[in-house]
């Protein structure tokens, strides 16, 4: 008898019964295989995780700090390598200095102090030396600052008082971790350096930039005005003028001018002191950014002209960027503006067209600029500065009949004198 | 016969189910897989750290590395900055430095992140209806800068695509160009159009950061840059960037063999300089003992020109003293006197005074005096009088009365 033949129904169902067995050791063996990739990867990346406990705990090779300690001068060279790598943007040396940056945090302050002696003592060369000495120094001032500023003062034993003042300069951010953790005994300290004559000037200009530095950080820290107003006049502005101080929030700012209004300065200083902030508060162009600044700060009678027409210089030189608006109805409106602030209102406008000019701004919407603002109010001192200032520009030239013409509009003869004078010789 | 057909037909349900099964497993390991190996791509090749992994191995337990979803990665990246940001306003050091130890492990963890989960936490910060706009920004380009170190295609890609709310893209850049400078400037190519005018800023800083890879090809890629003013700024940077005098030496091999115009070379050097000057600079490099006369001149011109304060002013005016044509040396070492003496004239004074008598002590001599009119009118008149007889001296003491 011969075997029966499978049905065509029959065949089809073993074929997909094949095809199914096949798809599914396919999918399991590729997922056997993943897992198994995946464990090893993970046994690396754990071993490389644990490698620093485990060498420092049997005194293998690694990058733990207590291996490092261990493998002396060769640990520090690993150890400055690898700074200098997450430095120049190595992921594995910036990985490896991470964790290492945890690693540090769990010695104590002797164990750190002598790994920086070694670092000192050592054969690196001086950019290597300081890699590692300042990672170190960072971790200690968290743990002991007073011992970490002793330790950069025993850095100074051979050294120029300039020198000296560098390294200082160097090291501003571990004086700003010690003032937040312990503010007086932070000053303290640096008031003893300044007795020993460490922060002096050794400028020709007479102030010392980095102890203005160290100012500017306790103030910032400290909120308390009083250092500032001790220091000698010549001191002061610089040390308000700070970069540090830039960042100031708005709700900070009041603040901040109160104190540069009791630190001794003159009131032009003072609206010097505060410019940058009303700049930015109208980045942009928008003057209602400098009355929310004027809100804040109230600024004096003294004050008020000074920071107004910076404002409205800010303004203008925002326009002089999209200049087909120089003729529409924002130079009216920051002439408007001013003429409530500052008397002498008109004749700082005119001058910021001229030097607009002077930049190259397209000359005949500043002429039609100037035209027109002149039949809203006519005004010599906007056109006497305008000619005054445009007249000194390298990058255009006034045009001669135009510019005559805009001076004879002057009605003071003397005024208009100085300024076909100015043209004249331009 | 029909018994058999159900049981192939049971049997085929399972095999299916289960191989279905197989695959959202398959689909799962591999996105684990692809991370993992990002990860491992981070801490380097296997060779490098095999005994320790051994070491590790032998005596630590398995310890789960699974990573948390991408969406709750954005979660946690904005709450940590948010933590971040609130410590403007917190004293309390503790606080701080439980805040500055997690920012410390997110930098490690946003240098991991697979493209995947890049994409995905970039999407996410863009819908994220929490942040304020200019902290998303903040935010996407840490992100961004952070992970490109590794997926610097992919963080550039985003960039592009999201150039409007990101911003500034310098920072994928800076660390594509250190890394892979050849392929961050192909990438730049293909995408010259899209990127418009900041085609031109983004090469010039892969080029200035390319120099301590690939000297060869920084110097070659100058000629992209057709503005000149751009390109002299470029040339200065891309040497300063140096760090080391090996890189410096290598920078000046390429700069011998290639072939840039005179301005172009006199502008790298002048860059060298003044990457050489600096607080923990003991003076002139080795690389600089071997330098033509025209080389010599303006790399002293870079030195004396920095704007770094060097420790040791005196160890550069005797490298001057013995590189430069003598007729050139009061020119170009003025600059580096005039800020030595304006930074700490005490010193400077004491060390003119042991300069040997001669054009050059009389030309510091004058410039001394100068500087220190306004200020000390009696040391400058002092200063004065060691001047030769001559018309110099009579305009100088005329000039401080």
């Amino acid at each position: 008898m011969n075997p029966r033949a499978l049905s065509w129904t029959d065949a089809l169902l073993l074929l997909a019964a094949a095809g199914g067995v096949a798809f599914f050791t396919i999918q399991h063996r590729n997922a056997g295989n993943l897992a198994a990739e995946n464990v090893g990867l993970s046994e690396r990346i754990e071993a490389w995780e644990k490698r620093g406990e485990v060498a420092g705990g049997e005194g293998e090779a690694g990058f733990s700090a207590k291996s490092l300690l261990s493998t002396g001068p060769a640990g520090l060279a690993k150890f400055a390598a690898i700074l200098l790598g997450a430095e120049t943007g190595n992921p594995a040396a910036v990985r490896e200095s991470l964790m290492l940056d945890g690693h540090w945090r769990t010695l104590d302050a002797a164990t750190l102090e002598k790994m920086i002696a070694d670092a000192r003592a050592s054969d690196l060369s001086e950019e290597d030396r300081e890699r590692v000495e300042a990672k170190l120094l960072e971790v200690l001032v968290e743990k002991d600052p007073a011992r970490a500023f002793a330790v950069i003062e025993s850095g100074f034993v051979g050294k120029t008082p300039r020198e000296i003042q560098q390294q200082f300069a160097e090291r501003s951010g571990l004086f700003e971790k010690w003032i937040l953790s312990d503010g007086p005994q932070a000053l303290a300290w640096f008031d003893k350096q300044i007795g020993a004559g460490l922060f002096d000037s050794r400028s020709l200009a007479g102030t010392s930039s980095i102890r203005q530095d160290y100012e500017s950080l306790i103030f910032l820290k400290s909120r308390d005005g009083s250092r500032i107003a001790a220091l000698d006049p010549i001191d002061r502005l610089p040390t308000l003028q700070s970069w540090r101080f830039q960042s100031l929030k708005p709700q900070e700012q009041a603040a901040f001018a109160q104190v540069a209004r009791t630190s001794g300065l003159k009131p032009s200083e003072v609206a010097e002191v505060l410019k940058p902030f009303l700049n930015r508060a109208i980045e942009s162009g928008d003057l209602a950014g400098a009355d929310a600044f004027f809100k804040r700060v109230e600024p004096t009678p003294e004050e008020l002209p000074r920071l107004s027409e910076g404002a409205a210089g800010t303004a203008m030189f925002a326009l002089g960027k999209k200049s087909d608006q120089l003729t529409g109805e924002e130079v009216p409106a920051i002439r408007t503006w001013l003429a409530d602030k500052s008397p002498q209102g008109d004749s700082y406008i005119g001058s910021m067209i001229g030097k607009g000019f002077s930049n190259g701004w397209d000359a005949g919407q500043i002429y039609a600029t100037i035209d027109r603002l002149q039949k809203d109010s006519p005004s010599d001192e906007l056109i006497g500065s305008f000619l005054e200032s445009a007249s000194q520009g390298t990058k255009q030239k006034l045009d001669h009949s135009t510019a005559a013409e805009l001076a004879n509009r002057i009605s003071d003869p003397a005024k208009r004198a100085a300024a076909l004078n100015a043209i004249g010789g331009q | 016969m029909k018994f058999l057909r159900v049981i192939f037909l049971l049997l085929l349900i399972a095999l299916v189910w289960r191989g279905t099964q197989e695959r959202a497993m398959v689909s799962r390991l591999q996105a684990e897989h692809e991370t993992l190996i990002a990860r491992c791509v981070a801490i380097g090749p296997p060779e490098k750290e095999s005994e320790d992994a051994k070491a590790a191995a032998r005596t630590s337990g398995r310890r789960s590395t699974a990573k948390p979803e991408a969406k709750q990665l954005k979660d946690e990246l904005v709450a940590a900055f948010l933590r971040l940001k609130a410590l403007e306003t917190q004293t309390d050091p503790d606080s701080r430095l439980k805040v500055e130890k997690e920012v410390r492990e997110w930098i490690g963890r946003l240098i991991d992140l697979s493209p995947k989960e890049l994409k995905q936490v970039v999407e996410d910060l863009l819908d994220d209806g929490v942040l304020e706009p200019g902290d998303r920004r903040t935010l996407l380009a840490v992100v961004l800068s952070l992970a490109s170190s590794r997926q610097s295609e992919t963080a550039a890609e985003l960039y592009l695509k999201h150039r409007e709310v990101v911003g500034d893209g310098g920072g994928i850049f800076d660390a594509w160009g250190k890394s892979d400078p050849a392929s961050a400037l192909a990438w730049l190519e293909q995408n010259r159009e899209s990127l418009g005018k900041d085609y031109q800023s983004n090469l010039k800083r892969i080029i200035m950061v390319a120099a301590a890879r690939d000297p060869a090809i920084a110097l070659a890629e100058l000629s992209k840059i057709k503005d000149a003013k751009d390109r002299n700024s470029t040339e200065r940077g891309l040497a300063m960037s140096l760090r080391d005098d090996g890189a410096r030496a290598a920078l000046l091999a390429e700069l011998r063999a290639s072939g840039l115009a005179e301005v172009d070379r006199a502008e790298v050097l002048r860059g060298l300089g003044s990457g050489q000057v600096g607080r923990l600079s003991q003076g002139p490099g080795a690389w600089m003992e071997a330098l033509s006369p025209v080389e010599a001149v303006a790399v002293a011109e870079g030195v004396s020109k920095s704007m770094n304060s060097s420790a040791h002013p005196e160890a550069w005016f005797d490298w001057m003293g013995k590189s430069l044509p003598q007729e050139l040396m009061e020119d170009t070492a003025r600059p580096l006197l005039t800020k030595w003496i304006n930074d700490d004239y005490a010193a400077a004074g004491e060390w003119i005074n042991r300069q040997p008598p001669g054009d050059f002590r009389n030309a510091s001599a004058a410039n001394y005096a100068r500087m220190m009119a306004k200020r000390f009118p009696d040391t400058a008149k002092d200063w004065a009088n060691t001047l030769p007889e001559g018309p110099e001296k009579r305009r100088l003491l005329e000039e401080i009365k």
